[in-house]
């Protein structure tokens, strides 16, 4: 079943690709002068990207299980080496995409033309929004490690250059974790790809190949450090990227100064996206393509991940820069979302697979927020802001719903996913569960705390603070009309991943 | 049925939707009538629904899918039976009441739309509660409530201390919350069902008082406990006095808490299979009432003496659920609501007589002046004290016998709850004398105006419900739900009403002596016991204590974490090896030499990977291929 039939015979997922990198080129070609052009040249492209999502997701067949694709696309690329363009849409990325090509519009609406070079910026930002999506999209190792260093180029770019305070040490830090995680990943699609060569004879890098035969065996280490198995060790090759990326304590440092850093459109992007491919990635690799390592190291991976939530709400709870405050708080949610994967069953995996819609939603909301408060106020410490309540009630408002959602309340989305995640959770490993419901008592203090102290008691500060314009209220709506339609109705969701979900190695053990 | 079940929650949610988006734009009159109105609507609807239940009718509709993923099924559907509607009754039928107050009580508050919207939010919220017919939905009522509650609490914004009360109901709400969401994943890890009739059906297939059953029914004790305001999670309601005195009436008479007396009242089927998890409840109950009594014999603000009150009579429903008898527990529910809501609105209209002070000791002799008010009012004591034939002698002395006729522990949870009822009439009474006085003053020099028509209609209706309540046959109409109550014998009923009379009349012999006759006496007794009165009036220290044991030592928690371990130990580590590695780093520039470097970089991994690739299907990999 689906909502509508696209026709065939047309390559819907390259045109997502293609689309953002023609803005990209007609933007190119504009004049550096012409700044509002660009702008709009990059909202039209963007939003004909979002269109076209929004028709594929209408499109897409539910309860086609037994890892099956839509609209699949497949080119020979270096025939020689089993490398091909193969490109195709299932439950894991289909809403995903659509949160890319959502958050990518937003935060090309709220860039502000007087960003210096701001041709470059939307530039960057087009061609960010084709990587991405080329990452969610791909189904063969090496384009998919292609679009993943292509993500990595503009992202330092964006940060480095148009970043604020420690700009360039913060995309140094995030480059150098970064290129450590890719490379160990590297190296590990290169030995998936070989041992499949080994067992079957023919050269491939796809993913629909390689998901047949996993690699089994070990390896004896040098220097009498015992036996490891090869799936094992594949497994820690992919997941090193991906945790880094979400990330997973402690390997987390770079995120509050990255997100610090970034201006406020890169961080909707960066925090909102970026973060929820890490994730994307350990359920389309390691528990697809390595299910007996996923079981193995399952239990550790969820331990930290348990331990990010308390440690990001703690750390939450005692910021005074409210952008730091989001960062941490976002670590603490990610958490959540790793908690899901590494329960490794059918509910804590399509929980986290929600919580990564909510979590982009949310954040982006939350991000968005915190700059329409620096725009306004001139600052973002705790401290310099009160009761501003008073002066912009419609403000007050939806940041109330946005912090609602943050701190999970029932009705709101981001409960959703955090409800699956514990109960998966639950059913793995129960102390790790309740360590959860304590993030999200947590969350509950930090996130009132944030509100609080900025819009609630009296006097309002600082003076001259003003109410949202349309244009606020306008990127901030579509988010909160899902935070509300994905609290109250979710079961579109399931409805279009369960099959997919059900499918992944990882819960046929 | 299957229309009427909706249209009681749209009711409220057209009133909150209708408000909340464009209630600065209305005039304040229409603003008033379309929130009360809306709640008015819902008991219209609810009467019907009455109509079809005493017919025999019930109702289990669903209505939507809200999740659905292998056994994992959860619906959107309401849930119709006696208990449910008797609680949708009090809700709408007290909430309508108390909604036409506040259109007088907050007619000159400039957050008059927003106080509307969030009442209506409330009401919604608590019918959502009661009527869901799974665990998922509760919990979204459940939370709902929580959130209207914070919305009210925190009502005037500006206030420090308003805010902080919201946030502390918020957090301990949510400690609740979790303990339900537990008790859900418990219920659904061993029974594969969410919904009600599921889970009625299945309850019997657990082992009848193990481990998890028992288990499941204490974690949804900790959420009831948290929404009741019960031992130890109690101490966010007397804060809550910080809202608006009608929010007060509504989370004490109509919602809020008896949300956790109803859960306990709905999960009747789990409690009565885990015995040891329902004497958990009757403890917590009987414990709580007498604990809270106690405190209110000490207090001198006229809401907070209130919000005890409620704190203990909650606890007589707790004790009466957790022994069994739920129809009395449910009983007591009605008619306090009755008595409740009257008594915190007639004191709203005492406060507003006296420019928002609370204080009982500033107030006295008011029966010339606001006798409407004093009149209800001591209606409202006499109901809630136990004076023969108010509606509060029928439930309370229902309750208290049904433990003294229990035996081992429940009996003793009898003779305090007997002990209880005196504390009751004492700090009534005491709270009565004081500030409404027993004398005539003949010249009245402080031109005290009574309140609004609008303020004090919905006040004596709701005093003719506290005395007439009692005669409704709740039991009768609970019993297709919890079965025939035994009869009790007229010897026996009426023992034990000559006992709680004579208790009440020696709590209010010791109020007249100690408030009314002898004041002396009342500061001579307060000095020799003085210790003990401190620790009673400073609540046995117990937000102290929370503050030293969880607060204080979670912000140095935090405190520690991001001021050592994150920059120190954890980036320490990590920029340690950094340095270590390029000690140029910090020099960097992005313009100038770095952007090559950086480049260098990503390029020395593309051509590490082209040297692997070749290295691969060279068979040149550190590890023997396929096994």
């Amino acid at each position: 079943m689906s909502w509508f039939t696209l026709p065939g015979g047309v390559p819907w997922l390259t045109l997502t690709l293609v689309i953002p990198l023609a803005g990209a080129l007609l933007v190119a070609l504009a004049p550096a002068v012409a700044k509002n052009v660009i702008k709009q040249l990059g909202i039209v492209s963007a939003l004909i990207t979002l269109l076209l999502v929004l028709a594929i997701i209408g499109g897409y067949q539910h309860g086609m299980g037994n890892l099956h694709f839509q609209f699949e696309e497949s080119l020979k690329w270096i025939p020689s080496a089993g490398i091909s363009y193969h490109l195709g849409v299932d439950g894991l990325s289909l809403f995903l995409l659509g949160l890319n090509a959502l958050l990518f519009l937003l935060a090309i609406v709220v860039a502000d033309p007087v960003t210096p070079r701001f041709k470059e910026f939307i530039l960057l930002f087009l061609i960010l929004e084709a990587a991405t999506a080329g990452i969610l999209l791909s189904l063969d190792l090496i384009l998919f490690y292609v679009f993943w260093e292509a993500m990595l180029v503009p992202l330092y770019f964006l940060i480095g250059v148009w970043g604020e305070g420690r700009r360039v040490y913060a995309a140094f830090k995030f480059l150098i974790y970064t290129v450590i995680g890719s490379f160990a990943m590297l190296v590990a699609i290169l030995a998936v790809a070989a041992i499949n060569f080994s067992q079957t004879g023919k050269p491939s890098f796809d993913w629909t190949q390689l998901i047949l035969h996993p690699a089994s065996g070990s390896w004896q280490m040098p220097l009498g450090l015992g036996t490891i198995g090869i799936q094992q060790l594949l497994f820690i090759g992919f997941a090193l990227a991906f945790l880094i990326k979400m990330p997973i304590f402690p390997l987390h440092t770079w995120l509050p100064v990255a997100y610090t850093s970034a201006p406020i459109p890169v961080v909707i992007v960066f925090a909102g996206l970026v973060s929820k491919l890490g994730a994307y990635g350990l359920v389309r690799f390691n528990l697809a393509l390595f299910p007996d390592a996923a079981h193995s190291f399952g239990p550790f991976l969820a331990l930290l991940a348990t331990i990010g939530i308390l440690y990001g709400a703690f750390m939450a709870l005692v910021q005074t820069d409210l952008k730091r405050l989001v960062a941490y708080a976002s670590m603490s949610h990610l958490g959540f979302i790793g908690l899901g994967i590494f329960a490794a069953n059918l509910l804590g995996i399509e929980g986290a697979l929600v919580q990564m819609i909510n979590h982009g939603v949310i954040i982006a909301a939350l991000f968005l927020i915190v700059g329409m408060i620096e725009r306004r106020a001139g600052t973002r410490l705790r401290a310099e802001l009160l009761g501003l309540a008073a002066v912009a009630p419609v403000f007050a408002a939806l940041f109330l719903i946005v912090s609602l959602a943050a701190l999970g309340l029932p009705g709101l989305n981001g409960f959703v996913g955090e409800f699956l995640i514990m109960l998966g959770a639950w059913t793995a490993f129960v102390p790790l569960a309740v360590a959860a419901g304590i993030g999200v008592i947590l969350a509950a203090w930090y996130v009132l705390r944030f509100y609080q102290g900025s819009f609630q008691e009296t006097p309002p500060k600082p003076a001259g603070f003003t109410e949202l314009r349309w244009v606020d209220t306008g990127v901030l709506i579509p988010l909160l009309a899902l935070m509300v339609v994905i609290g109250i109705s979710p079961n579109f969701f399931p409805a279009a991943v369960d099959a997919t979900v059900k499918a992944l190695p990882v819960l046929l053990r | 049925m299957d229309a009427l079940g909706p249209l009681v929650l749209l009711a409220p949610l057209v009133g909150f939707l209708l408000l909340a988006l464009f209630g600065r734009l209305l005039p304040r009159p229409l603003v008033g009538w379309i929130g009360a109105g809306a709640v008015g609507l819902a008991f219209v609807f609810a009467l019907a629904i009455l109509s079809q239940v005493l017919g025999g009718q019930t109702l289990d509709q669903t209505y939507f899918t809200w999740w659905q993923s292998g056994d994992f099924f959860v619906p959107f559907n309401l849930y119709l039976d006696p208990l449910s509607t008797l609680m949708i009754l009090v809700i709408t039928g007290i909430g309508f009441m108390i909604l036409v107050y506040s259109i007088g009580y907050m007619g000159s508050d400039p957050g008059f739309a927003r106080f509307f919207a969030y009442m209506d939010l409330f009401v919604l919220s608590m019918l959502l509660l009661v009527m869901s017919g799974n665990l998922v939905w509760l919990i979204i009522g459940w939370a709902g409530v929580g959130l209207s509650s914070y919305l009210l609490i925190g009502f005037w914004y500006e206030r420090t201390s308003a805010v902080l009360a919201a946030r502390k109901a918020f957090v301990m709400n949510t400690i609740g919350d979790v303990g339900m969401v537990f008790a859900a994943f418990m219920i659904f890890l061993n029974l594969h069902v969410l919904d009600y009739r599921g889970l009625f059906s299945r309850v019997h297939l657990l082992p009848k008082g193990g481990t998890v059953i028992t288990v499941i029914c204490l974690l949804l004790l900790v959420g009831a406990v948290a929404k009741s305001a019960q031992l130890p999670l109690h101490t966010w309601l007397p804060d809550a006095m910080e809202g608006p005195t009608p929010v007060s009436a509504l989370i004490h008479a109509a919602t809020m808490v008896t949300a956790g007396v109803y859960l306990v009242a709905r999960m009747h089927l789990l409690y009565d299979w885990a015995p040891a998890a329902a004497t958990t409840v009757a403890v917590v109950g009987g414990v709580t009432a007498f604990f809270a009594a106690t405190i209110g014999t000490s207090q001198v603000d006229i809401k907070r003496i209130l919000a005890y009150s409620t704190m203990s009579q909650i606890g007589y429903m707790f004790l009466a659920v957790g022994i069994g008898a739920y129809a009395a527990g449910m009983f007591h529910f009605m008619t306090h609501a009755f008595f409740k809501a009257l008594l915190f609105m007639a004191a709203g209209n005492v406060i507003h007589a006296f420019h928002d002070d609370q204080d009982i000791r500033h107030m006295g002799n008011l029966r010339a002046g606001l006798p409407i008010t004093f009149w209800t009012f001591l209606i409202g004591t006499l109901s809630i004290s136990g004076f023969p034939l108010f509606a509060g002698f029928f439930s309370k002395d229902e309750i208290i016998r049904a433990a003294l006729s229990a035996a081992g522990s429940e009996f003793w949870l009898g003779i305090l709850a007997l002990i209880t009822a005196g504390l009751t009439a004492f700090y009534m009474f005491r709270l009565f004398l004081t500030a409404f006085g027993w004398e005539w003053l003949a010249h009245d020099e402080r031109h005290l105006h009574e309140a609004l028509p609008v303020q004090t209609i919905p006040v004596i209706i709701l005093a003719a419900g506290a005395v007439v309540a009692g005669y409704i046959p709740v039991a009768k109409f609970l019993s297709p739900v919890f079965g025939h109550a035994a009869e009790v014998g007229a010897a026996a009923f009426w023992g034990l009403a000559a006992l709680s009379v004579l208790v009440g009349l020696i709590g209010f012999f010791f109020a007249y002596l100690l408030y009314a006759r002898r004041p002396e006496l009342a500061v001579a007794w307060r000095t020799r016991i003085a210790p003990l009165h401190a620790l009673v009036e400073h609540k046995y220290y117990i937000d102290e204590l929370y503050d030293r044991v969880f607060v204080r030592p979670g912000f140095a928690l935090a405190r520690f974490l991001n001021d050592v371990i994150e920059t120190r130990v954890i980036d320490g580590a990590v920029n340690g090896l950094a340095d270590f590695v390029m000690v140029e780093a910090r020099e960097f520039r992005l313009i100038q030499t770095g952007r090559v470097r950086n480049y260098g970089l990503v390029m020395l991994g593309g051509a590490l990977g082209v040297v692997l690739i070749v290295a691969a299907f060279l068979g040149y990999l550190p590890f023997r291929l396929g096994g």
